[in-house]
């Protein structure tokens, strides 16, 4: 838009001149080779990012989105735990989103983001997330990059091999790390009883391929196993399950020496078709449970919560063909299937190497019956039956695998700090580099989907040690990105990450930067207290309850003086943002309230809830930085005492007409200045 | 069309101007449409950051209020019904 003046033109035609001289001579040695490294994370000021990064926020609970290559933080999503910066888990509109068979739950430990997919390829529609502690998945909504839904899960404790997704979004499914006595059993029995009374579940969650709402379509009962992470079949195998499973010692105690005892564990492989078939002819069993089920509304711009109340269990030992076993060494973590579908890759976290699996083989060995005996009637696949091969001596404790569109597989090493990379088909190593430090998950973009985009891969590491300049006892951790365009990773940048950052995700910007909402267009708003207008602007007594439907546009509330308000009363600031344009958000804040701010988009109506304790007067104000008025932006509420007879009253711009004659003026008053 | 514009105005044009001459954030609306051309005034509606980009009225006004004033993202058949509005709220028939 800027005109240049001719002079201004001369300047950026020497300027011009003088790059184009550098190119030509650049000097050479490290400085070189650390500006082309750079080159490649580098987004000029004011350019947009190749991707979108979903990262879990760990121990967070939040879910953090970062641009690649350059690692800047975009946006942090409020999931499972509360965020008084945006309101979440604050505003009357969204604690239902928290609830849970447990009552409001405000913090959580979110571990894997999943990206919903059709035909197996990253569709850029939504983002799941599981919550560990108290097990729920949520479902990020990538239009208004906010939490649409959390789905409690019943029967379940650790919830950790979760929340990943069939190739078309089929299912989510989430699984059991606790092995727990069942929701509708008496779950006060001893510990050491664990053998009888714990049992595993995997849960299979529909997901509406329109709204995206989830609902749980059927539980697998399995053996008291600890599942630890899963990846669904794609391609041929398209109709399967795999989940990690560890502690098939069954140890209720000192698990890190006594579910390690064995030399295999298992990957547990799910026939999903056979169950949905099971479910079909009604061999489910009906289960009565608790959970939650909270979904937030665009219209209405508020949650609700409701508790569900029953379940259908599908039991492994009784339905044959369903449910089988793969032996795999030593405590699997990762359990990835390549972009074919037809290589599974277990990580056995103390193991000396990854067994990769074949599914042609593991259907061979199902039809030819080449079991191992069973475990708590489920058959045992031989292992060898099963087996593709082994990447002998890839590294020390290797965790998770991404793939890339090559043929290639990265897995991460934690115990020995590195990223190895190796070809599926011939299991050769390729390459290997350093990580900073002791990598836990890895992340291709698309890298678990049939269409991986083979250019970057980000490790998000356990420790930061001194990568960056110290900040205390506790660091932010580190995550590192590589490029895997060519045949040797290349490191090339470095940067912090919030919570701690377990699986990650990654789309093209295009799929989803053009659905992004701007605004709430307010004439389709469904709140039951929306203003449409100042004109609706007004205060309302019902009993104890005053509510308040008040606005905000640039810059100032209406109403902004409000009277007739008592100790006793709950007081509920309803708030709409009459602003119509992108990225004009208004906050809200009182004075006193036990409670957090506001932060509402153009379009939207959310509300504050506050009970005043005392009598006196209260300022409230915008909190967001709205215009060059914003620092009048801003109100008073007269709280008068239980009782009082002051009548409700409010208005704005309503100032009392000043009393005639002169009114001294500060200066004129202060004797000794001019 | 008057009252389909009142309905816009009431929704996302009131917070901000009065219908008398009086200034609120923005100027009061009454003789809007006697000193300004419908086009300027369209214009301000539909397409106001490129008005306080290159008009010099706009920028004036810009000056004496201090708010830049919001685009409320408003169509262009939805800003002819405020056009007409605002020759009824000054007196046209």
């Amino acid at each position: 838009m800027k005109i240049f003046q001719p002079k201004q033109l001369q300047y950026l035609f020497i300027a011009a001149f003088a790059f184009f001289f550098m190119e030509s001579c650049k000097p050479k040695g490290t400085q070189s080779a650390a500006t082309g490294d750079a080159a490649k994370a580098y987004v000029a000021p004011g350019k947009y990012d190749e991707f979108y990064n979903f990262v879990s926020g760990g121990f967070s609970g939040q879910m953090a989105v970062y641009g690649l290559p350059s690692g800047r933080l975009l946006r942090v999503i409020p999931v499972f735990s509360t965020d008084p910066e945006k309101g979440w888990g604050f505003s009357e509109e969204t604690k239902p989103m928290l609830n849970t068979s447990h009552g409001f739950v405000p913090w959580d430990d979110a571990h894997h983001p999943e990206m919903s997919q059709t035909n197996g390829e990253v569709d850029g529609r939504w983002v799941f997330i599981n919550g560990n502690n108290t097990p729920r998945i949520a479902r990020i909504d990538l239009t208004t990059f906010r939490t649409a839904e959390i789905l409690e899960i019943p029967n379940s404790a650790g919830n950790h091999s979760s929340a990943f997704v069939t190739q078309s979004t089929e299912y989510v499914v989430a699984g059991t790390r606790f092995s727990i006595p069942p929701d509708d059993a008496n779950g006060d029995v001893p510990i050491d009883s664990y053998k009888q009374n714990f049992k595993g579940n995997v849960s299979f969650i529909k997901v509406d391929s329109v709204s995206g709402n989830m609902n749980i379509a059927f539980q697998i009962r399995t053996p008291g196993v600890n599942f630890d992470l899963s990846h669904a079949g794609k391609g041929n195998s398209h109709g399967w399950f795999f989940f990690s499973c560890y502690n098939s010692e069954q140890a209720n105690t000192l698990l890190e020496v006594n579910a390690s005892q064995r030399d295999k564990d298992f990957i547990m492989a799910v026939n999903w078709k056979k169950a949905e078939e099971y479910l079909k002819a009604g061999k489910g069993r009906k289960q009565a449970v608790r959970y939650a089920h909270n979904t937030y509304s665009d219209k209405t711009h508020s949650a609700t919560s409701k508790i569900e109340t029953e379940i259908t269990i599908l039991d492994s030992k009784e339905l044959a063909d369903m449910v089988y076993l793969i032996p795999c060494p030593k405590s699997p973590h990762g359990c990835d299937v390549d972009p074919t579908g037809e290589y599974i890759v277990g990580s056995g976290k103390l193991a000396a190497l990854v067994p990769v699996f074949s599914f042609t083989k593991l259907q061979k060995a199902i039809a030819d019956k080449a079991f191992d005996g069973d475990y708590e009637g489920i058959p045992v696949i031989k292992y060898e039956a099963a087996l593709h091969g082994e990447v002998k001596k890839p590294g020390l404790g290797p965790l998770h695998t991404e793939f890339d569109d090559k043929g290639n597989a990265y897995t991460s090493m934690f115990v020995s700090s590195e990223i190895v990379k190796w070809n599926v088909k011939s299991l050769e190593i390729i390459d290997r580099v350093p990580t900073y430090y002791s990598v836990g998950h890895l992340m291709v973009p698309g890298g678990d989907s049939r269409k991986p985009f083979g250019k970057y891969l980000v490790a998000y590491n356990k420790i930061t040690k001194d990568r960056y300049l110290p900040t205390g006892p506790e660091l932010a951790q580190s995550a590192q990105l590589y490029d895997i365009s060519g045949e040797k990773m290349k490191l090339i940048l470095d940067f912090p990450t919030i919570g701690e950052p377990h699986y990650a995700q990654a789309a093209p910007a295009g799929l989803i930067s053009k659905k992004s909402v701007k605004f709430f267009k307010i004439e389709e708003s469904e709140h039951p207290y929306v203003s449409k207008g100042e004109g609706q602007a007004k205060v309302t007594r019902d009993g104890n309850k005053v509510h308040i439907n008040i606005t905000a546009i640039r810059s100032h509330f209406n109403p902004d003086n409000i009277e007739g308000v008592r100790v006793g009363d709950e007081v509920y600031f309803h708030l709409t943002n009459l602003e119509q344009d992108w990225d004009v958000p208004h906050g809200f804040a009182v004075k006193g309230a036990n409670n957090s701010e506001l932060l509402v988009m153009p379009g939207e109506t959310q509300t504050l809830k506050w009970v005043p304790e005392k009598s006196g007067m209260y300022p409230f104000y915008c909190t967001d930085f709205c215009s060059a008025l914003h620092q009048e932006m801003q109100g008073y509420i007269r709280i008068s005492p239980a009782g009082s007879s002051v009548p409700l009253s409010f208005s704005t711009g309503k100032t009392p007409t000043p009393a005639a004659g002169k009114t001294p003026t500060p200066s004129a008053a202060k004797p000794g200045t001019k | 069309m008057v009252s389909t514009g009142k309905g816009i105005y009431e929704l996302k044009c009131q917070a901000c101007h009065k219908l008398t001459e009086e200034k609120l954030v923005g100027p009061g609306w009454k003789d809007v449409t006697k000193t300004r051309k419908p086009l300027w005034i369209m214009n301000m509606i539909t397409n106001v950051e490129m008005m306080l980009e290159t008009d010099p009225e706009a920028q004036k006004l810009l000056e004496l209020c201090m708010v830049r004033m919001p685009n409320q993202n408003i169509t262009t058949a939805d800003a002819r019904s405020v056009v007409e509005f605002m020759r009824y709220n000054d007196g046209e028939k």
